[in-house]
């Protein structure tokens, strides 16, 4: 320990003016983020965080090379050094120097959002530190040991970030989609390969410095993102990560039959590209009125008669369905001449669905009365009213600190809002309700910002209430002081597919064409 | 005992072969020369006893330990100094010398500071603001002052002025009786009367690798002269180096002189020759080995 504090006390001499820098721009981005209005930063918003994030690497290549691992002229090689203890040395220094200002300044940002430093919140924010040290140190302090200098790094990076430009220039689009569980499994799967090899880069380099193999290691490493990229979109990962369990689906899937606009929409669309696009409503039946149900994605089957198939490659599609909003859209596009047959074939449809299901936790009320209250244990919500020379503003902020919960429904109630009447609108009625939900995850955000916003938007009343001065539109769910909220908070119950028959579609009973095009059946 | 020994040692970049099959020696508390011209693999050779390289092919023992796993305590008592060391330019001298103190278990501080004195060493420039002899005196100081058990110094002299050359050579009187000394330079003049062993090396092949005193002995200049034309040979013995010879005169480097033997070879091949040997300085011996450009060795097998 002495002669890691020893190689300590020499780098923090040695690095002090980055170091300091790098500590005054982080307290210029919490400022930044905390006062985000404030005038003196409304025209450099953007430089804050990229000044933050490049002294960031900066420190941590200096630091890393402050030793350099590369050459053979190097002082340090001939001394009795451990390496151990000069890669203990390192690591205290970038946790000492980088992630406690960031600790610091993420306690004074929870702060300022009503948020106060608690027993509950050390673990999360902890995770966040390693998380920045995983996701920022480690990849920057890997590199670092296989180049000589901060000019020979930056090459390098720019080199990587060609590459990545190089890989996005590819067909991507010509693959099916990954969607978002296994997405999931290829990010752990792409981690558990990326992490241990940039861990050897690092080890190998402080105990053996052969620096060749090492970068080859590190470029195999970086070889690996786009192997990853074309496994999640692999039938076999899908199948992983959406098993096809034999037991029935948690809810059920039909078409919504809407009275005289039935809103199911052929529209062709030769102008963009050619084609047509289908849009299906459909409405969802849970059979658990506390399950949501989140849709990552789907694939369609439509056949006709005289066997004919046609099937649509897996769409990343995102879709919730729950007990008080069960409504949604299947919406697709297919060739044109698949478009036109269908239109003749008496085509019917299924849907073969890939999806997360969320169990929502019992209810609780929330009473908005008080200038700050609190949406769930940890989650607070402030009313705030501004004025400006121009325009005077009022709402609600509600924040959670680290991450959103992993889903939480908000609703209010229209018999309990206590909004004023809109003017030239009658009192609302009772018996609709509105709902806001958040989906959030269910470890620390990747940011460096620890305050997520919570957005209750609220939509329009369900069942819809028309507007009486404009009767097209229906009137839009707001909350006031004072109006209650019910929350409830859920907790995912695994990804899984299904497959539903949608039945006949019935495009021949095509009742109407607009002269753009759009078919409605 | 030998505190550095290297087998088949060989190390190559690319096409170019920096040291080709070296078998070093040196003798514990020997002070070894490691001479050569520009380029010839001293410094390589260096770099793979220090662990700084890894070798292609072929074994380096320092101290006992195979070089390869030279790190950390291993390096405790091993002391090197370099011209081409990137030293932290950074620190002022004083604390490059406190950093380098606890690294040391056997750091003696009364020598450093006899060193220091002795070296007139500005205690607070920085490294990066020295000139390069107070530079190398830094770095002498830092590898002295522990009292390492071999001390490695390449090319440690060269470009500096001879005021500097003497004072460092003569901080090498502190080192511990015992302490080996391994010493690169292509200037024989500034070790020539400091080592008491020799090696050189030309073309990444370590071509003499002796005692001082047995290079002097071995090496002679002969000229043979007779009263009528000499029988001279198509193929001179091979430890005949340079040999010419004109009507009655014959002239080449003995490298391995013995009065008795050398003047019966000489009759053997040449005839009823007059014989006058002259021992050739080290410099006329590096000469004569860099334009032959071949190895030889005392156990070389000789004719």
């Amino acid at each position: 320990m002495k002669m890691i504090l020893h190689i300590l006390a020499k780098d923090l001499r040695r690095h002090r003016w980055e170091l300091m820098l790098f500590v005054l721009a982080c307290a210029a981005w919490a400022w930044q983020t905390a006062e985000p209005f404030g005038l003196l930063w409304i025209r450099t918003r953007e430089f804050a965080p990229i000044l933050f994030l490049g002294l960031w690497f900066i420190v941590t290549v200096r630091v890393v090379q402050g030793e350099s691992l590369v050459g053979d002229r190097e002082f340090w090689m001939t001394r009795p050094y451990r390496w151990g203890r000069l890669i203990a040395a390192k690591a205290l220094l970038l946790l000492l120097c980088l992630n406690l200002p960031l600790l610091i300044a993420q306690v004074i940002l929870l702060h300022s959002a009503g948020i106060g430093l608690s027993w509950p919140l050390l673990p999360g924010l902890f995770f966040l530190q390693a998380e920045f040290a995983f996701f920022l140190t480690f990849p920057a302090a890997a590199l670092a040991a296989v180049t000589e200098s901060l000019v020979q790094w930056g090459l390098a990076l720019a080199g990587i970030l060609v590459f990545a430009l190089m890989l996005s220039s590819l067909p991507w689009d010509k693959l099916p989609p990954g969607l978002e569980g296994g997405e999931n499994i290829c990010s752990v799967l792409g981690m558990a390969i990326i992490a241990p090899a940039l861990a050897f880069v690092l080890a190998w380099q402080y105990a053996r410095r052969r620096v060749w193999p090492a970068r080859l290691v590190f470029a195999g490493a970086l070889l690996v993102i786009p192997l990853i990229i074309l496994l999640s979109s692999t039938p076999l990962i899908r199948s992983i990560a959406y098993p096809h369990p034999s037991a029935p689906a948690p809810f059920q899937l039909a078409i919504a039959e809407n009275g005289e606009d039935p809103g199911r929409i052929y529209k062709r669309s030769e102008n963009i590209a050619p084609g047509a696009d289908i849009s299906i409503p459909v409405i969802a039946s849970p059979a658990d009125p506390d399950a949501s149900i989140d849709v990552d994605g789907f694939r369609v089957t439509l056949t006709g008669d005289n066997g004919w198939r046609w099937q649509s490659p897996w769409l990343n599609r995102s879709l919730k369905f729950s007990k008080d909003d069960p409504r949604g859209s299947i919406f697709f596009a297919m060739p044109e001449e698949s478009a036109n047959q269908m239109a003749h074939l008496h085509a019917r449809a299924s849907v073969e669905i890939a999806f997360g299901v969320y169990r929502l936790g019992p209810p609780h009320k929330v009473d908005t009365q008080a200038d700050h209250f609190s949406l769930t244990s940890d989650a607070v919500c402030h009313w705030f009213h501004g004025t400006s020379d121009r325009f005077s503003f009022n709402g609600v902020d509600c924040a959670a600190p680290l991450h959103l919960p992993e889903i939480m429904e908000v609703r209010i109630d229209s018999a309990t809002s206590t909004c004023p009447e809109s003017p030239g609108e009658p009192p609302l009625p009772t018996g609709h309700s509105a709902a806001a939900a958040e989906h959030g995850t269910d470890l620390p955000d990747f940011d460096p910002d620890p305050v997520h916003k919570i957005n209750l938007n609220f939509g329009a009343w369900i069942p819809p209430i028309p507007s009486a001065g404009a009767p097209d539109q229906n009137l839009q769910a707001k909350l006031c002081r004072g109006t209650p909220l019910t929350v409830r908070v859920g907790t995912p119950e695994g990804r899984r597919r299904a497959t539903f028959d949608l039945g006949s579609i019935g495009t021949e009973k095509a009742i109407q064409e607009d002269p753009d095009g759009t078919i409605r059946f | 005992m030998y505190a550095i020994q290297t087998t088949a040692l060989n190390k190559k970049f690319r096409r170019i072969h920096a040291v080709c099959d070296v078998n070093l020696k040196v003798d514990e508390g020997s002070v070894y020369a490691l001479m050569g011209p520009n380029g010839a693999g001293k410094t390589t050779l260096i770099k793979l006893l220090m662990n700084l390289m890894s070798p292609n092919d072929g074994q380096i023992n320092v101290l006992g330990a195979n070089a390869s796993t030279l790190e950390g305590k291993g390096l405790e008592k091993i002391g090197y100094v370099s011209e081409n060391q990137k030293l932290p330019g950074w620190m002022p001298v004083g604390m490059f010398l406190a950093y380098c103190r606890p690294f040391y278990p056997t750091w003696d501080t009364a020598l450093e500071r006899r060193l220091v004195k002795r070296f007139e060493l500005p205690i607070k420039r920085r490294l990066k603001h020295l000139s390069r002899g107070m530079r190398m005196k830094a770095a002498l100081c830092s590898a002295l002052a522990f009292r390492p058990r071999l001390l490695v110094l390449d090319e440690p002299l060269s470009g500096l002025d001879p005021l500097v050359r003497d004072d460092l050579m003569e901080s090498l009187s502190e080192l511990a009786p015992g302490t080996t000394v391994l010493l690169s330079s292509h200037d024989l003049a500034e070790i020539e009367s400091f080592a008491s062993h020799i090696g050189y090396m030309d073309d990444g092949r370590l071509m003499i690798s002796e005692a001082i005193a047995s290079v002097r002995s071995r090496f002679c200049s002969v000229v043979a002269t007779a009263e009528v034309p000499l029988a001279i040979p198509q193929t001179p013995p091979t430890e005949w180096l340079q040999f010419t010879a004109d009507g009655t005169t014959a002239r080449w480097v003995e490298t391995a002189y013995d009065p008795e033997r050398v003047a019966a070879r000489a009759r053997e091949i040449l005839g009823s020759v007059e014989l006058t040997a002259a021992p050739l300085t080290l410099r006329e011996v590096f000469l004569t080995m860099a334009r032959i450009g071949r190895p030889t060795a005392p156990d070389e097998p000789q004719p």
